[in-house]
């Protein structure tokens, strides 16, 4: 049996729901997973919505949608955010 | 905080460099596990990013969270008190049940 790699991502908003996916590795779920919260962020109209995403029950990432110029949900600033973890390169913490 | 070298420490402690950063409205936060084994192989670090407007901040351990945690407390407590809209911030912004208070369109 090929073993396989689960995905949890958790939105909350006015409402709570639990998304749950399999994909074939650790990298693939990874990739799901922040697909999951793109199309979750994509439609999620007026609510500020709050990601917990998991692989194989390890933290992935919160994400937390905040508010833009006019009061309304950033959306869009979430997208730019998921620009910033895909292109960062890991720096070292400053000890 | 990571500094770029151009802004290194300063000998005049009140020439210090200072960062200022306005926050108008709520910003998106990601919080983000990270960890990397040390170059001779002996032991893996971890840390958390949390990245935030132009900020990341590097948080290393429980110390370093419960002290930044902390400190945005205290100013989260005077900016109401001081603050004329203040009252309508009250709510604890670490309380897992916290809703943040809804701005009004402009």
């Amino acid at each position: 049996m090929t073993p396989m790699s689960t995905w949890t991502l958790d939105i909350t908003g006015q409402s709570h729901r639990t998304i749950i996916g399999t994909a074939a590795n650790a990298a693939a779920s990874r990739a799901a997973a922040l697909r999951a919260i793109g199309t979750a962020n994509a439609a999620a109209g007026f609510q500020h919505h709050r990601y917990e995403a998991a692989v194989d029950g390890e933290l992935l990432a919160i994400i937390q949608t905040g508010i833009d110029e006019e009061g309304l949900p950033d959306h869009r600033g979430v997208v730019d955010l998921f620009d910033r973890i895909a292109n960062a390169t890991q720096d070292d913490p400053i000890i | 905080m990571h500094m770029p070298p151009e802004m290194a420490v300063s000998a005049d402690p009140y020439g210090q460099p200072t960062i200022a950063v306005d926050w108008t409205s709520r910003p998106n936060y990601a919080a983000i596990p990270q960890s990397r084994v040390t170059d001779d192989q002996r032991r893996t670090m971890r840390w958390t990013d949390v990245h935030m407007g132009p900020l990341t901040w590097q948080i290393l351990d429980r110390a370093a969270f419960h002290a930044l945690t902390s400190i945005l407390r205290d100013v989260h407590r005077t900016a109401v008190v001081v603050c004329l809209d203040g009252g309508k911030h009250r709510a604890d912004p670490t309380a897992d049940d916290y809703v943040p208070t809804q701005q009004p369109m402009q």
